[in-house]
């Protein structure tokens, strides 16, 4: 099948899918991109993991919404896609920093250089701990916190049942919470 | 856009310097004019290992075709609801009817 569409343009595929509404079409069409989405990812993402979730982020979302709209560049509409999931991940990250970290670890008004270094650890370690959940944690944690997702919505989105869906947002919370906790009772600053 | 003259097996081999001049100007011409492909290489230049780019494009084209298979599933199955049914439950409705007339009528 994939062969077989080796030598039709993007457009023609993208034409072919609309008349016809064969998902494997569209899945053909995708798979032209993803070596260069994860190449978008791997430029503002910096880790292979996190620049290969963005990717299934971005087919799952291309998977639901090109059907319904009429898209004519497909290319452009990937691109736009993905980069603005990147920036968006960057931006939960950093909201979830500023949430999930102890008050204690807060940067204060003026910090000192112990607690600039203090601060760049708590960072560091919250990055690992975010890097460290398996996949669907993170996918799903982001959606129901961040993108305020019902758990209906989370279960369309990734294909997890509501069940699954509530049992990774409690486990990724639990997660991130432990890796907290362990290091802020194994670096005491007092 | 990336497309037909730019697939993935050219910018892979661009990636490892395989490529012929020919083709490595006009990638390089593709990537002066294309935002997308310029941030995509500039993604993929941070992958220290090229070698492993092809095993991560097979690993997420696995699960793209999973989940697209998925969906064509979903979609078949309305159409998989046993026909009789539907023509029975017609027909249930249609007597239904008859005899609800039926009754007003007498």
């Amino acid at each position: 099948m994939r062969r077989s569409h080796a030598h039709i343009s993007d457009q023609e595929l993208l034409e072919k899918f609309y008349a016809r509404g064969d998902m494997e079409l569209l899945g053909v069409l995708l798979e032209r991109y993803t070596l260069v989405l994860f190449g978008v990812g791997m430029k503002y993402l910096k880790a292979e993991e996190r620049a290969k979730d963005m990717v299934q982020q971005v087919f799952l979302k291309a998977l639901s919404e090109i059907p319904k709209y009429r898209i004519d560049n497909i290319g452009g509409w990937l691109y736009r896609v993905a980069k603005n999931d990147c920036l968006s991940t960057l931006r939960q990250e950093q909201r979830l920093r500023e949430l999930e970290l102890p008050p204690d670890l807060v940067q204060p008004e003026a910090p000192d250089e112990r607690e600039l270094w203090h601060e760049d650890l708590s960072y560091s370690l919250m990055d690992q701990a975010i890097k460290s959940l398996k996949q669907e944690q993170r996918v799903c944690i982001v959606l129901f916190y961040y993108e305020k997702k019902s758990y209906q919505e989370i279960s369309d989105h990734t294909g997890f049942d509501i069940k699954q869906v509530k049992s990774h947002i409690q486990n990724g919370k639990r997660n991130i919470r432990l890796m907290v906790e362990a290091w802020s009772d194994k670096n005491n600053y007092t | 856009m990336p497309q037909a003259a730019i697939n993935t097996d050219t910018l892979l081999k661009y990636l490892d310097g395989s490529l012929n001049d020919a083709d490595r100007v006009a990638v390089q011409e593709a990537l002066a004019a294309d935002p997308f492909l310029s941030d995509a290489l500039e993604g993929l230049g941070q992958v220290p290992d090229k070698q492993q780019l092809e095993f991560v494009v097979a690993q997420l084209n696995a699960q793209l075709r999973r989940q697209v298979s998925k969906r064509r599933q979903r979609r078949r199955k309305p159409l998989q609801q046993p026909l009789w049914m539907y023509v029975l439950l017609i027909l249930l409705l249609a007597v239904l009817c008859w005899l609800a007339l039926k009754a007003v009528m007498v």
